[in-house]
């Protein structure tokens, strides 16, 4: 057991592979492509599920729409009365928000009005909110429009004029899913905006003191107010899960295909040794290397293959997703843009992910190549010395 | 300190290939002895070496080997015997050739313990001994023959063996070559390292230092001259 | 059913292992039936590079199962989120009856083989192989082991249902929704501290003591004492332990008592339970190797590495409790009592 003798072995199978450059330049090609398309999936899949569950813990307990002739309307604010009287409900808010198309950044806002800001729990990171024009903007939108605090801000209201505003705040980054496009506004000054009358909400955010009776208090909301869509959290969650588990299903299919076809190539690879490899682990073998040696560097060439391609992959999987907003893997996610317009990813990767990762790449490959490693190394020495 | 009781070796047994290349041989070399091993091609020579160099166990039969019965040792400790007490010298020299003339020498070093710039050390002061430090760089393939065979001496004495084996060392030489491998072999002997050659050249079976001739033929021992 | 990335690597990964060792154990019984050290046949040639074969087979196991405890515990963790009422991982593996069965076997698979490997490498120290039978045998009865493990894992993720509240490490806090809890999580908290202390007062030590005078029942007493330190040490962080940490790193109440919260912080988590490990596996195999001494071969070699297992095991319990108690001190100075029940 010494340090020595591994590290002397490590530094041959590292000379070993470098000598044959050709052959494993092939081979860290194909395995840094697997692991790039692997770690994308994964770094996506986190980062968009990271934001799902953020987006998910600001969500009221339940939100109550109008339903007019099957289609969302507008609901009047005599509604939030009805559910208060319900037992239970501790609170329940008119919400006023829409879109905003701005035409000079091809960029779409949400403007959300609030009552106070003490309903919005996203964090701002300089300005305060004062001021009847005042509003607070992303991070995101502050920065594509040079906004500072104290800045102006014209946006063109539903008649088509230009409305002044000043910007009083901006959010900070931690919380970019939810706030990097938005601008947060006087709920009155909100509804003149679009163009809602007074006395009407797009919908009503209602919260329980207690989660376990939140199923109860839906159905009497649904049951007291019979036009309007009452949906929970638990709602909302269920179809992200939906979505998660279904688009997973499809990448598993395509991957696991993928993951075969490279298991066939290593297999082929690793089991093919050429004659001057044949050769060189005979002579090693007469010279006094005993199987275990020559299994060990075998190994250590799987292991520095490996773990190079590993790194190299994960590194551009990075690249490709938070830099570049993953355009290979945009196409097949296309359905994503129903949920995030904007399909901005957050660099999330956990060192959870990186092990992940490695479980699905490094030990199928090991495991693939340790019984050629391993016939690789009982070449008998005597042929060395025979001369085959 | 070499010592062969009945020894067989059979290749390929109650397969139809069948070759029994070594054919009850008992054999025995002192140490500080420089015996060869004399026959034609086919003759068993090179597979009676093997089974002393511990590279291969016999059949039936007993090796020892400084002291040690190798025939029955796992292949695992036979390796670390061999790694410990013998350095061998192959036909074809059959050294590395895209490494350089000192990282082939080192290559027995590899899986042992000691560190790598220490090994270096050990292997430039043997290229030096056999005149060959200027070349130490140099890849083995732009070497001449004679060269070639230096190196390939140099990385058997690379572990102080006791024992030097040598498989036809001649055979690719010219006779100033060859006499000049027999010369540092001389001096080998005079360290006091045991030598076993095996060869059909005249030039090495007729040289002073040789103490006892085995002629082989068709596997078979038959004639010892001392 | 909960089907993704995460369930089906890890389903992958642990059928990967179980292929090597049942692969491996093939191979040991064509050894166990045909080994013949003395002849020179080329079958027992054969043979001989198989258990190379094997060897390498079983590391890789090691090494994969490992890897696959981390991730089992990080899928967990990640799947929180899709289980109503679980919070963390540990609401994960109370999901069904299945989750901590698997955790369990997953720990003890590792312990089976750290052992099959130091017997390995012990057997191989010697020119008799005078192991090879007996490791060989081992090998096959590791089978039904791996296959419980493969079977729970597999049954575990297809059981749960994202539909079923499951109850949380946190489930104190709402005893009167959750009724259904760990049964660690009721045990008393102020006699797991005493039998934490008690076991690593005792197997510290029994250690000590080994390495002083290389006894016989001193060893086989370390290996006993080192497993109950193990059992204890788990026990005191679904009790009393976790919450120190994870109100220091986390400001999270004490009521939440949750052993994989410390994983979040992996520079702290990761080599803290890499300790836990290290020492109840020398520990335990202090006492493993004790009986193979008897072999005339391993004497020397098996009690070298008995006195170098004994140094490990005080490395890694020595280790785990010196960062408890320094969790426990921070925790001090930001509550001001140690006590906080």
């Amino acid at each position: 057991m010494s340090f020595e003798k591994h590290r002397n072995i490590l530094d041959y199978s590292v000379n070993f592979l470098l000598r044959r450059k050709g052959k494993n330049l092939a081979t860290i090609l194909v395995f840094t492509l697997v692991v790039f398309m692997l770690a994308s999936v994964v770094m996506m899949m986190n980062s968009l599920n990271h934001e799902a569950r953020e987006t998910l813990s600001l969500a009221p307990d339940i939100t109550v729409q109008k339903i007019i002739a099957g289609r969302q309307g507008l609901v009047p604010l005599e509604y939030i009365s009805t559910i208060q009287s319900i037992r239970g409900v501790s609170r329940a808010e008119p919400r006023v928000w829409g879109y905003y198309y701005d035409a000079d950044e091809d960029a779409t806002y949400t403007i959300i009005g609030v009552q106070s800001l003490e309903s919005l729990p996203l964090a701002i990171s300089e300005g305060g909110f004062s001021g009847e024009s005042a509003v607070l903007v992303g991070e995101a939108l502050a920065r594509a429009k040079r906004l500072n605090v104290g800045d102006k801000l014209l946006l063109r209201d539903h008649r088509g004029e230009y409305v002044k505003f000043v910007v009083a705040g901006v959010f900070s980054s931690s919380s970019a899913l939810q706030s990097a496009d938005l601008i947060v506004m006087p709920q009155d000054k909100a509804r003149d905006f679009f163009g809602i009358p007074s006395g009407y909400s797009n919908d009503i955010a209602v919260y329980v003191a207690n989660p376990a009776e939140l199923p109860n208090i839906a159905i009497k909301i649904a049951q007291k107010l019979p036009d309007t869509r009452v949906l929970t959290r638990e709602q909302i969650r269920e179809t992200y899960d939906a979505i998660f588990g279904w688009r997973s299903g499809v990448f598993l299919a395509s991957l696991l295909g993928a993951l075969l076809a490279f298991a066939i190539l290593v297999w082929d690879r690793a089991s093919g040794l050429t004659a001057e490899e044949k050769r060189e682990i005979g002579i090693l073998k007469a010279l006094g290397w005993s199987t275990g040696d020559v299994l060990e560097m075998r190994t250590f060439e799987g292991v520095v293959l490996a773990l190079n391609s590993y790194l190299l992959g994960v590194i551009l999987a990075y690249l490709h997703v938070f830099y570049l907003g993953a355009p290979l893997l945009k196409p097949v996610l296309l359905g994503w843009s129903t949920l995030y317009p904007s399909f901005e990813l957050m660099p999330v990767v956990t060192l959870e992910d990186l092990l992940l990762i490695f479980f699905i790449s490094v030990v199928p490959f090991l495991a693939a190549v340790v019984v050629p490693s391993w016939r690789a190394s009982t070449i008998d020495p005597d042929e060395a010395m025979r001369g085959i | 300190m070499i010592r062969c009781e009945h020894v067989t070796k059979v290749f390929n047994r109650g397969k139809p290939n069948e070759v029994v290349a070594v054919r009850d041989v008992s054999i025995e070399v002192n140490e500080g002895e420089v015996a060869v091993l004399r026959g034609p091609s086919g003759s068993g020579k090179t597979t009676l070496l093997s089974l002393i160099a511990c590279v291969a166990k016999p059949t039936s039969g007993r090796v020892f080997v400084a002291g040690k019965e190798v025939s029955k040792l796992p292949e695992r400790f036979l390796t670390l015997f061999r790694r410990e007490h013998v350095g061998i010298i192959f036909q074809q020299f059959n050294l590395i050739p895209e490494l350089s003339v000192v990282d082939n020498v080192v290559v027995p070093l590899i899986p042992t313990p000691l560190p790598a710039n220490e090994s270096r050390k050990r292997a430039l002061a043997l290229l030096k001994n056999l005149g060959m430090e200027r070349r130490s760089d140099f890849k083995v393939r732009e070497l001449s023959g004679g060269e070639q065979q230096r190196v390939a001496i140099a990385r058997a004495l690379v572990n102080n063996p006791r024992i030097i084996v040598a498989d036809e060392p001649t055979a690719h030489l010219d006779t100033a070559l060859a006499e000049e491998f027999l010369r540092i072999m001389h001096n080998l002997k005079r360290e006091g390292r045991t030598i076993v050659i095996a060869t059909h050249d005249p030039l090495v079976f007729q040289h002073e230092m040789v103490d006892v001739i085995f002629d082989m033929r068709d596997g078979r021992l038959v004639e010892v001259v001392r | 059913m909960i089907l993704n990335f995460w369930v089906i690597s890890q389903i992958v990964g642990t059928v990967i292992v179980l292929l090597l060792c049942i692969y491996a154990a093939s191979q040991g019984v064509r050894i166990l039936l045909r080994w013949q050290l003395e002849s020179a046949s080329e079958e027992q040639l054969e043979l001989e590079k198989r258990t190379y074969l094997i060897s390498t087979l079983m590391q890789y196991a090691l090494a994969f199962q490992v890897l696959s405890l981390l991730l089992f515990a990080a899928t967990a963790d990640y799947l929180a989120s899709f289980i109503r009422g679980a919070m963390c991982a540990f609401g994960s593996l109370n999901a069904n009856s299945y989750g901590f069965a698997t955790l369990w076997v997953k720990i003890f698979a590792i312990f089976v083989y750290s052992s099959w490997l130091v017997i390995n490498h012990l057997d191989t120290q010697a020119e008799d192989y005078p192991l090879v039978k007996l490791k060989y045998a081992l090998l096959l009865l590791f089978l039904p082991l791996l296959i419980a493990d493969a079977y729970l894992e597999i049954r575990y993720y297809t059981s749960i249902s994202p539909n079923v509240i499951t109850s949380c490490c946190g489930s104190a806090l709402r005893t009167e929704t959750n009724p259904y809890g760990f049964v660690a999580m009721k045990f008393p908290t102020n006699v797991a501290m005493l039998a934490f202390f008690i076991a690593y007062a005792l197997t510290l030590g029994l250690l000590y003591t080994y390495l002083r005078r290389r006894q016989r029942r001193l060893a086989l007493a370390s290996g006993i004492a080192s497993l109950a330190a193990f059992a204890v040490s788990l026990l005191a962080m679904f009790t009393f332990l976790s919450p120190y940490f994870n109100v220091v790193l986390f400001g999270l109440p004490t009521q939440h008592r949750c052993p994989f919260e410390v994983l979040r912080a992996p520079a702290i988590g990761y080599p803290f339970y890499a300790l836990l490990f290290l020492g109840g596996i020398a520990g335990v195999l202090v006492a493993v190797v004790e009986p193979l001494k008897a072999k005339p071969s391993l004497r020397n070699s098996a009690a070298k590495l008995q006195v170098q297992l004994a140094k490990l095991a005080l490395l890694g319990f020595g280790g785990f409790l010196l960062i408890s108690l320094a969790f426990m001190l921070l925790f001090y100075s930001m509550v001001g009592t140690v006590f906080y029940h």
